[in-house]
């Protein structure tokens, strides 16, 4: 696989910054945006023509769900790789809904035995309806499952391992995480399977309540690019997505955040190299 | 459906019910199920009122409107922001609202998609609508 650079995760608000951004390697495509029986944007298609790698980034499949994963959703994730042809797609390890509701947001999994033999299962059938490898992103959540057997890193590497999936390793989430549950971001980094990182997604979120909402409108915090320098000193790093669904930077304001990526890159690699 | 995957939907839905309804599930922490049951109800008002342009800047105290609706009408499965606002243009319309009746009077919402009446269709629809409601 080619490496995919520098990204953003595409959004209309964005579009004009995005097209305009110089050093772009690739955007991310919300799977549930841009359904099969639409045209893609022709925002999109100036980028797919530029040579920019476009990746379906789903949210609704709901992989950890008890119920397998629906094949009309998952026909729509594989009809956006083939029209984008995208060499990859990605997914959170997360649930959405049950037999009854709808949360409309990302769920945690229980980490539990029952819960991985049934995320394995679905990730196996999910597998087998996409046609390129699927990743898996990490979430953010205020919610932990009583009693849970493993921790999240151990939790995520059971996963990727079993099911040969990859890790898109969401550094904000990662961060948020630790501060509100508690928890070594480093020591994290540390106990997972690097090698299968795909790309890294950042972004920024506010403090309320006393806790931290990755709510993906704000600047990234100083503490999450810290983690983007430590990882990229530890691992060639294929791609950094910028990660923004709200309250849109103006065009300089974005400069700025892709810069600051860059920066913590570079100085991650100076270390790995020094 | 095997047990396990049986026993995991259960668990699953009475978190997802906790969240939605009631405010409470067992085993997990009170105050934080409430912040993730306000976290969820504001993306829904959140992500409704934006699938839906001009319905917000029209309506007094559009997020207090959408929460009041939204504590009798938890969200259905597979309904995403667009039925989701077309359900409180409905319940909006019912109270007189004149932009949400215009709303629900032009257009159907069929398996996810909107469809606009024919433009003959839309003042039968509206005076339907006074008539006899949504």
């Amino acid at each position: 696989m080619r490496p995919l650079g520098l990204g953003i995760s595409w959004r209309p608000e964005l579009a004009l910054s995005i097209e305009r951004f110089p050093r772009l390697g690739f955007v991310e495509l919300m799977v549930e945006h841009f359904p099969s029986h639409q045209p893609l944007p022709q925002a999109v298609l100036n980028l797919l023509q530029r040579g920019t790698i476009a990746i379906p980034h789903g949210l609704s499949l709901s992989l950890g769900g008890a119920e397998p994963p629906s094949p009309s959703r998952l026909r729509e994730m594989a009809s956006l790789a083939q029209r984008v042809a995208a060499p990859l797609v990605s997914e959170h390890l997360a649930f959405v809904r049950s037999p009854n509701w709808d949360s409309g947001h990302l769920m945690p999994l229980e980490r539990s035995p029952a819960g991985l033999q049934v995320v394995l299962e679905n990730l196996q059938r999910a597998q087998e309806a996409l046609p390129v490898p699927l990743y898996l992103e990490n979430i953010s959540t205020l919610l932990e499952w009583p009693d849970p057997t493993w921790d999240e890193p151990e939790f995520l590497s059971r996963v990727v391992q079993a099911s040969g999936c990859g890790i898109l390793l969401d550094l904000s989430n990662l961060w948020a995480n630790c501060l509100n549950h508690g928890g070594d971001p480093d020591r994290f980094l540390s106990r997972i399977p690097l090698e299968r990182i795909g790309y890294v997604h950042v972004g920024g979120g506010l403090e309320h309540d006393g806790v931290y909402h990755d709510t993906h409108d704000a600047p990234i915090p100083d503490e999450v690019l810290q983690l983007l320098e430590e990882l990229a000193s530890r691992v060639d790093l294929p791609g950094v997505l910028l990660e923004r669904d709200g309250n849109y930077p103006c065009e300089d304001e974005f400069l700025e955040e892709m810069n600051r990526i860059e920066s913590a890159l570079r100085h991650g690699q100076q270390r790995r190299s020094s | 459906m095997s047990t396990t995957r049986e026993s995991l939907a259960r668990r699953q839905d009475a978190l997802l019910e906790g969240l939605l309804q009631s405010g409470t599930v067992a085993g997990f922490d009170p105050q934080r199920t409430q912040m993730v049951r306000r976290a969820l109800a504001r993306k829904r008002c959140r992500e409704s009122l934006a699938s839906w342009p001009g319905l917000a800047d029209r309506l007094p105290d559009p997020e207090g409107r959408f929460l009041e609706w939204a504590r009798q009408h938890p969200r259905q499965r597979g309904a995403g922001p667009l039925e989701d606002g077309f359900a409180f243009c409905h319940w909006l319309a019912r109270q007189g609202h004149p932009l949400a009746l215009e709303i629900v009077a032009r257009h159907r919402l069929l398996r996810g998609r909107l469809k606009s009446l024919p433009p003959w269709a839309v003042p039968v629809r509206r005076l339907w609508i006074r008539l006899f409601g949504p």
